[in-house]
């Protein structure tokens, strides 16, 4: 599901179905390492398009959360606006999903980094891109599935 | 002294006035909004409705090759969605049924939307299985009573050309029409 007027129903209708919203972290730097910045955009936004694809009915995918290279430290301070919405119980799964290492050091919670090291995308055709883009989506697909089945057995075992 | 600041309440009247007219104005540019969507949405649904009967794909199987085990099979197309072009890829799950008709199925869950595949679950051995909400469905698209899914996969219509499978591009309701 996406974060926008149609889906946004279907969203609120169905909440206790979509347990599990996804955060594309996109990295802007205008000067420097801009172009990869720019790559890594791109690559989060076609990897987390196939994702919300295959996983439509459970996954809320947000718009991307968009920050600054140069101030990454400071945003380590999102994950606990997140957290709150876990201990809420608003969402049982909060994932991010990012090119940049960094994030994975910064966490240290009840969600998920996913990291993804990006691929060059400039020179692809669109039939190789598509290919490329799907078969890390692949990836990541089941690794969600996997955390879900994790969480899932830990809760069960918990209730026993 | 007293003057002065009659005027000035003076000012404050006019722009609240002011903003009182820019405000109903505003309502009125929704209410407007209200009134042409509608219209709109009969202007476009014909066109749309022309598209999704209309032209059949091709696939890249062959016919001869499709067997009475569900294969995925993919296929794109361009689209015009809204102002921009687009590449769609569409995923149907092709076999044959025991009477030789082929049979082409939409992998979106009739529940919430996931995409569903044959023979994923180790707990559900030759059935389409949704992995969001554990929906299952028969091989023929059925949904099995008892998991969350409201109706049977959609279907795609199909045509044979030179033995090469072509698909529609959208795929409709079983027992729709
Ligand atoms: S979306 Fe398939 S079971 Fe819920």
């Amino acid at each position: 599901m996406k974060w926008n007027a149609r889906d946004a129903t279907v969203f609120f209708n169905e909440k206790e179905y979509i347990d599990t919203v996804c955060i594309p972290l996109v990295p802007i730097a205008f000067e420097g390492d801009g172009k990869t910045a720019a790559n890594e955009s791109e690559f989060i936004d076609l990897v987390t398009r196939a994702i919300e694809k295959q996983f439509k009915g459970r996954i809320l995918l947000l718009p991307p959360f968009i920050y600054f290279r140069s101030s990454e430290e400071e945003l380590s301070r999102l994950f606990d606006y997140w957290e709150n919405y876990i201990e809420n119980g608003y969402f049982k799964h909060i994932i991010f999903i990012t090119s940049n290492p960094f994030w994975q050091k910064v966490i240290n919670g009840n969600y998920k980094v996913i990291w993804l090291p990006s691929i060059p995308l400039e020179h692809l055709d669109e039939s190789t891109k598509l290919r490329v883009i799907n078969n890390q989506a692949e990836q990541v697909i089941d690794h969600i599935i996997h955390h879900w089945q994790e969480v899932e057995r830990r809760n069960n075992l918990q209730k026993k | 002294m007293s003057k002065e600041k009659q005027s000035g309440k003076e000012k404050q009247d006019i722009s609240r006035r002011q903003f009182l007219s820019y405000s109903i104005m505003g309502v009125g540019g929704f209410m407007a909004a209200a009134t042409v969507m509608p219209m709109l949405r009969m202007a476009i649904d014909p066109v749309l409705k022309a598209e999704a009967s209309g032209d059949f794909i091709a696939t890249n199987v062959k016919v001869d090759e499709i067997t009475t085990e569900p294969q995925r099979v993919d296929f794109n197309f361009e689209q015009k969605d809204g102002w921009y072009e687009s590449t769609v890829t569409q995923t149907a799950w092709v076999y044959k049924d025991e009477n030789g008709e082929i049979v082409a199925l939409s992998p979106i869950c009739k529940h919430l939307g996931c995409t569903v595949s044959w023979n994923s679950s180790d707990n559900y051995p030759d059935k389409f299985y949704c992995p969001c909400h554990k929906g299952v469905y028969d091989k023929d698209g059925t949904n099995v009573p008892g998991t969350p899914p409201r109706g049977p996969l959609d279907r795609y219509q199909y045509q044979i050309n030179d033995g090469v499978l072509y698909l529609s591009r959208r795929a409709s309701e079983v027992g729709g029409e």
